[in-house]
């Protein structure tokens, strides 16, 4: 029962909402880098394009000098490198756009770092070794790729993204960067490796991720 | 205020009893309400924790705090389902269409509080059971609840749609909270804090309200006509 005058505003306003969203997320993501940068947003999201994910309320800390990293399990060699001596190694820069499984994407993404391949090489691995594990600074995250993974040419332990140190939240002092899986591969804060004969399922993955990262 | 003297019924009592009052909210629609702002609330505050870094800092279990917000999100939409479907909707169907329905005096209202936020003087015209203002607020939870539900269905786990859909959803969902979060904290401002309006909160809560808070405040109400305390 409409009196006189009177319009049907309330059902608009609905309306325009579910019609204004349809056409947002027909629109796709472009329109949305814009929402990380409104005002009162900007002050409280990192600024270049990531989020921050952790799994620990302790987050791993980097002086800038003392990283020791461990390489261990089935190795002729297991080794403790430091900081310094992954820095003296080979390096790699590369460009990748970096994907989250939870649908955010941060396009051309330049990683610096020596390849895990690299490092493997120092350690010299056991024939039975089949997988890598990469272990967390944080004693909680934890994830895993084959050996044939682990050594192809795009995988690295990077200490550099955007040709600057690489930051606190971001993973410092080593990140493990896997291009061509989801960003939840990419262990953060990496202070040792282990080689297995099997696949070790990771921290995600126990939690109902896909082992097969691979981006879709 | 200059509040009118109201002459008191029999059965609000006599003399310096207590303040008359009357119905306003009906055990579904109050139902219904809470229903909805529980776990409304503990979603928005488990959503905002995975969003922000520091406040992701301080959940630290990340694990945890995700398996609240989509179960808190469920809840968001399935209790205020069972309300409906058990409840008795006749006062709650009477409201959504007075939601949508505006008045000029409403639409007056709308633009004339809008511009007093910015200094302007306009007459606020006499509002009906719910002014238009929080008419506006209905509406916008409604749509941005929508899409909140259904991109939030989306990226549920144990679903795997393509990339894009993914990330589609997650930015519609972020654009709907970043809407309707500020008119959560606006209406809980002025129906918990704001001096002048917050007398009305016992109607969410007991039913009554004030009946001169009522006749100031929605003047053409039903329940603003009828005699005190009836």
């Amino acid at each position: 029962m409409q009196a006189p005058g009177q319009r049907r505003i309330g059902r608009r306003i609905f309306l325009a909402l579910l019609a204004g969203g349809g056409v947002v997320a027909a629109g796709g993501a472009q329109a949305f880098g814009a929402i990380g940068r409104l005002p009162v947003i900007k002050g409280f999201v990192p600024q270049d394009g990531f989020y921050y994910y952790t799994v620990s309320s302790d987050e791993p800390t980097f002086d800038g000098n003392n990283w020791p990293l461990r390489i261990e399990g089935l190795v002729e060699n297991p080794v403790t490198l430091t900081f310094h001596d992954l820095m003296a190694l080979a390096q790699s820069d590369q460009v990748h756009d970096y994907m989250c499984v939870t649908g955010w994407a941060v396009p051309k993404v330049r990683w610096q770092g020596p390849l895990v391949s690299t490092r493997l090489d120092i350690a010299r691995p056991l024939p039975t070794a089949s997988a890598v594990s990469f272990d967390s600074a944080d004693g909680v995250y934890t994830d895993s790729l084959t050996m044939a993974e682990a050594r192809r040419p795009e995988v690295l332990l990077a200490h550099a993204k955007d040709g600057a140190p690489l930051a606190q939240d971001r993973g410092a002092a080593l990140r493990l960067v896997v291009p061509f899986m989801f960003g939840y591969k990419g262990t953060k804060w990496v202070n040792r490796i282990r080689l297995t004969a099997t696949q070790e399922i990771g921290y995600w993955e126990q939690r109902g991720y896909d082992v097969d990262a691979y981006l879709k | 205020m200059t509040s009118t003297p109201i002459s008191s019924s029999a059965t609000a009592g006599s003399g310096a009893g207590p303040e008359p009052r009357v119905d306003r909210f009906d055990a579904t629609e109050r139902l219904f309400h809470w229903a909805f702002a529980v776990p409304f609330l503990v979603t928005l505050a488990t959503g905002l924790a995975l969003y922000f870094p520091e406040l992701a800092k301080l959940a630290g279990n990340r694990e945890l705090v995700r398996d609240i917000h989509r179960f808190a999100g469920l809840f968001t939409v399935l209790f205020p389902v069972l309300v409906l479907a058990l409840g008795d909707r006749s006062n709650l169907r009477r409201d959504v269409t007075e939601v949508d329905l505006w008045s000029g005096d409403d639409r007056q209202w709308f633009r004339a509080w809008l511009w007093r936020k910015v200094g302007g003087k306009d007459r606020l015209p006499p509002q009906g059971r719910f002014n238009s203002g929080q008419k506006f607020n209905a509406a916008l939870t409604a749509g941005c609840i929508f899409w909140l539900a259904v991109t939030g269905l989306i990226i549920f786990p144990g679903i795997h749609p393509p990339f894009w859909l993914v990330s589609n959803s997650r930015n519609l969902h972020d654009l709907a909270w970043i809407i309707l979060t500020p008119a959560v904290i606006g209406h809980v401002f002025l129906a918990a804090i704001y001096p002048p309006t917050r007398p009305g909160l016992s109607g969410i809560i007991t039913g009554k309200v004030p009946l001169a808070w009522l006749r100031h405040h929605h003047p053409l109400a039903p329940e603003a006509q009828s005699p005190a305390g009836d």
